[in-house]
């Protein structure tokens, strides 16, 4: 069993390799992906079931032990993300099928298949890796397989936001090996449980090396999960991408580098109480930063893509804010933020797909009335925007309700106010939206449009309805993750 | 604390369930066939209205009836009910009723009336669901499941004034259950529980408790019209089609108090609220809400309006008897949602008559009224009475006891405030009904009272010529209920009123 743990990456990342191989034709290259997906979303489910009883699973690859091998560590937190992810990238896979191919030509159609599934392979992997260099291999995966994502549309707009997304990645990635390379001189060792024990003695020989280190790879990381303000490269990727490549970059690929950080601080900076006082201050500041400022500019948006992906700055800062609280209860919002969040995105990306799939419309004053032509778009347009504020009955509520509860606990009531005051923001720029969808009043008489076809409809609907039960029936769920925060939070 | 007796019942539940299942279903049924939806909408709220009144045997004993779901999030879905609780579902779900019974001629004829039935029902579900809550979580459910609907009641007519209302609704409303959500995790934090029906669950002045205080204050005072947060509700209750102006006014915001009500007695408890002081900000605000309300009220010619700023101002009296802390001022004040409950639904409800069949909002154009819409006219003049606080009516039971509660407290000053409410609401109230019946219409206008009736039912005219049945009789009801329960002997509601306070207060 213990060799699910690397299945979970090597599914995606030889399903990679196989669309080109065998999906030269037809919709092979389709088949292949939902497969691979699908497997891999079987292999994180029997994961999370193994690791949801408390335990975890340390793999060496090779058999060789730390610290010469490979060690692949799968814990409950990083099963359920996975699994998580791996059940929204099925519903965005199978929107895909009609969508994307309308919008790209057979040959880079093969590529938007590969690269999805490379860019799966590098997100499971940074969840799973357990250590640096690893860590590091994986983020450059898929940091470069969504940049080739966001290009393969051809596109001069598209062009630019990949180009733009290329360099600050290659910023990041400087900055994380310079950061790596720094802890490994201080201490010799990459592996995480290695590095925990080696790093109270290098901060007591080169503090100031270490902290170097943690600002390197904090920054590093900070830009690939558009933590204010480096998130300016955000906005004009997502929503120049393809829709359901937005819904997978903007749900689910900015989370790589806030786990990358939990994970890390988690297992390998704790033991240093001079980060643990550094580093958390230095997140909340700039959380409440994206948190304030995101939601000023999604709030000026007058294209709806744009909107969304600024939504996720400031839904980043609710998750690093939360984790800089350092609290069991907290963290625990966070993770469920983490994944609540690439539910309601993926789901309102997606929905923003199927309008401008059919209407062409992405204006948000061209919405008016749209609801009456699409009205199952609108309804999951409606709790992607209430979950989003943060309405009892959605997931968004659970995660709220943790945040502000574990802020208090924490002594942080202005971590609370900061997180309740974002929801009203978000309200400031959805319901708008939500009103005019339902009852405004087309500015031309649309012509009679039916809604979207049923197999680009309920991938959307499906993640609309996991929020939903999510939000009824949080339990088994928040006691899953309230284990494995209290885990990282080594408590 | 006194061994109250609880009983175990799931009743509460299906009471919040019924109307939803009834709104689903009235949806899809009311596709097809529409008559089908109306008996549908009408009979579960029928039904939901006398499933609330099995209660009465046992709450008259003073019984408390309990129940949970263990269903959502956290902590799970709690349902108490004690006398106040009990009169206030009762009156809604009669009321709630009422208004339904009304909009069947009301809304025929008009768009979206599938949609405006399934709103109503959720609505109400919320609404009962909010009088039963047993604890502050529930509460907060089913305030949202309320509140966040009704914005589709308000929007109705889809006019951009009532886009720009219903957003101002929605902004102010998710702004006011954040703070309530604020102050109901810190209340958990401190005190580790947020069940109600307690003596008070924070125990000691801090300044996160003066801030939970403050949310709360804020969150239900948003609700209930208290004066710098009221700014919505001129423009929501209007808007709306007027059966749905009855239960925003004439219920949906006594919820804001009713919640008031439970968080100054029962999550800071008597005492506690005594030694600090922190009721003065309700009584401050209270008397500016009266004032305030009541002289906006005198400006605006807009009957709708007017009624919506005399809301304001009723609420003021209000939020002011439950900051008195006497068990005399407290009985008057749970009597006066009652009373005002009835009496200004009744009033909405006869703006709705008004509107329909002659199309005037404008109170100065009501001359002759009296003549051409004499029943409604009489409903209207009946229930203006009772706000105004004249003797045989409700009104006057409520102020009384509030006036008298207010010397008991010690603070006679506030009963100035009370008589100032009565005086204004007279000067408001008084010249319609004066227009209405005394004024000699212009010639002009003659003509158009003496035309026949465009609105209501088909074939009605015949014995009623004012409006359909259905309309009369609801208005009829509740005028009636405005007059009858002041100083009749079997007047349960003040009864239960009384054993509301005094549970409250023996606690």
């Amino acid at each position: 069993m213990d060799h699910l743990a690397v299945l979970l990456t090597v599914i995606p990342l030889s399903g990679a390799f196989f669309v080109p191989m065998f999906g030269r034709e037809g919709d092979r290259g389709y088949r292949v992906a939902l497969g691979t997906v699908l497997l891999t979303t079987a292999c994180a489910a029997a994961l999370l079931v193994i690791t949801g009883r408390g335990q975890a699973i340390s793999y060496y690859v090779g058999n060789w032990a730390p610290p010469w091998g490979i060690e692949i560590r799968v814990d409950a937190f990083s099963a359920f993300l996975s699994f998580s992810f791996s059940l929204v990238y099925l519903a965005v896979i199978a929107y895909s099928a009609r969508d994307v191919s309308h919008e790209l030509n057979p040959a880079a159609l093969r590529w938007y298949w590969s690269l999805m599934l490379l860019l799966l392979a590098g997100l499971l992997g940074v969840s799973s890796a357990a250590d640096l260099f690893n860590l590091f291999v994986f983020t450059e995966i898929y940091s470069l397989a969504a940049c080739g994502i966001i290009s393969v549309r051809d596109r001069m707009d598209s062009l630019e936001a990949a180009l733009k997304y290329l360099l600050l990645s290659a910023v990041a990635a400087g900055c994380i090996l310079l950061g790596i390379s720094l802890i490994y001189m201080v201490t010799g060792h990459l592996n995480y449980a290695h590095l925990a024990t080696a790093l109270p003695a290098a901060v007591a020989t080169s503090p100031r090396t270490v902290l170097a280190a943690v600002a390197l790879l904090a920054t590093g990381f900070g830009l690939k999960s558009a933590l204010f303000p480096l998130h300016m490269w955000l906005p004009d990727a997502h929503s120049s991408a393809l829709s359901p490549a937005s819904a997978v970059l903007s749900g689910i690929a900015v989370k790589a580098g806030i786990i990358a950080l939990f994970r890390l601080f988690a297992s390998v900076l704790s033991a240093s109480p001079a980060v643990v006082r550094a580093m958390p201050t230095f997140l909340a500041v700039l959380a409440v930063g994206g948190m304030i400022f995101g939601a000023l500019f999604a709030m000026t948006q007058t294209d709806l893509k744009r909107m969304l992906a600024y939504s996720t700055v400031v839904q980043v800062g609710y998750i690093y804010l939360a984790f800089s609280v350092l609290n069991p209860v907290a963290l625990t919002g966070a993770i469920l933020h983490i994944v609540n969040h690439a539910l309601l995105k993926g789901m309102l990306f997606l929905s923003a797909g199927l309008i401008i799939h059919r209407t062409g419309k992405r204006r948000i004053a061209d919405l008016q009335g749209i609801g009456r032509e699409m009205p199952l778009t609108m309804i999951a347009l409606t709790i992607g925007a209430m979950g989003m504020v943060g309405i009892p009955l959605t997931n968004g509520f659970v995660s709220k309700w943790h945040m502000v509860l574990g802020s208090l606990e924490a002594g942080q009531p202005l971590a609370a106010g900061v997180i309740l005051l974002s929801s009203l923001f978000s309200a400031l720029y959805y319901f708008p939206l939500v009103i005019a969808g339902w009852f405004g009043n087309p500015a031309a008489p649309a012509p009679a449009r039916p809604e979207a076809p049923p197999s680009m409809l309920w991938p959307v609907l499906g993640l609309g309805a996991v929020s939903l039960i999510l939000g009824i029936v949080p339990e088994p769920v928040v006691n899953v993750l309230g284990e494995a925060a209290k885990h990282l939070l080594g408590q | 604390m006194n061994a109250t007796a609880e009983v175990y019942s799931l009743l509460p539940a299906l009471i919040v369930l019924l109307p939803i299942i009834g709104a689903i279903a009235g949806y899809l049924v009311g596709l097809r066939w529409p008559t089908g939806r109306d008996l549908l909408c009408v009979f579960t709220v029928g039904i939901t209205a006398a499933l609330t009144f099995t209660f009465y045997p046992a709450i008259s004993r003073g019984t408390v009836i309990v129940g949970s779901v263990q269903i959502l999030v956290p902590l799970g879905v709690t349902f108490r009910l004690d006398s106040l609780g009990f009169l206030l579902t009762s009156l809604t779900a009669v009321i709630w009723f009422l208004a339904t019974l009304y909009s069947l001629s009301y809304m025929k004829g008009e768009h979206g009336v599938n949609r405006y039935y399934a709103f109503l029902m959720v609505t109400f579900s919320g609404a009962v669901g909010t009088f039963m809550a047993g604890d502050l979580f529930s509460f907060f459910l089913f305030f949202e499941l309320m509140s966040l609907p009704a914005a589709v009641l308000v929007i109705h007519e889809e006019t951009a004034e009532a886009v720009q209302a219903a957003l101002k609704y929605l902004f102010m409303t998710v702004a006011g259950s954040l703070m309530f959500f604020f102050s109901m995790v810190a209340t958990f934090e401190m005190a580790g529980s947020v069940a109600l029906g307690g003596r008070g669950l924070i125990a000691e002045a801090s300044p996160v408790a003066f801030l939970t205080f403050a949310g709360f204050v804020i969150a239900l005072g948003m609700k209930a019209g208290m004066v710098p947060l009221h700014m919505w509700l001129p423009d929501a209750h209007p808007v709306a089609p007027s059966p749905a102006s009855a239960l925003l006014s004439g219920i949906m915001i006594k919820t804001g108090a009713y919640g008031m009500l439970r968080v100054m007695y029962e999550v800071f408890g008597l005492e506690f609220l005594q030694a600090t002081g922190w009721n003065t900000v309700v009584l401050v605000l209270s008397v500016v809400t009266i004032l305030l309300g009541s002289s906006v009220a005198i400006t605006q010619y807009d009957l709708k309006r007017r009624l919506a700023y005399s809301s304001i101002g009723q609420m003021g009296c209000i939020l002011l008897g439950m900051g008195l802390m006497s068990e005399r001022a407290l009985t008057g004040d749970v009597f006066y949602f009652f009373a005002d409950a009835v009496a200004k639904s009744c009033l909405f409800l006869c703006a709705g008559v008004i509107l329909k069949t002659t199309g005037k909002r404008d109170i100065r154009q009501f001359a002759g009224l009296g003549q051409r819409l004499p029943v409604t006219m009489v409903c209207f003049a009946v229930a203006a009475l009772t706000l105004m606080g004249i003797p045989p009516l409700n009104g006057f039971v409520s102020k009384w006891q509030l006036s008298v509660g207010a010397f008991d407290a010690g603070m006679p000053g506030y009963a100035l405030a009370l008589l100032a409410s009565s005086m204004l609401n007279a000067v408001y109230y008084l010249p319609i009904v004066m227009t209405a019946f005394f004024d000699h219409p212009t010639p002009v206008e003659a003509a158009a009272v003496a035309a026949p009736p465009t609105g209501g039912g088909r074939g009605t005219r015949r014995w009623l010529p004012e409006a359909s049945a259905t309309m009369l009789v609801p208005m009829l009801v509740l005028a009636l209920g405005c007059a009858v329960f002041a100083l009749s002997p079997g007047n349960w509601p003040l009864r239960l009123s009384e054993a509301a306070a005094r549970v409250l207060f023996s606690k």
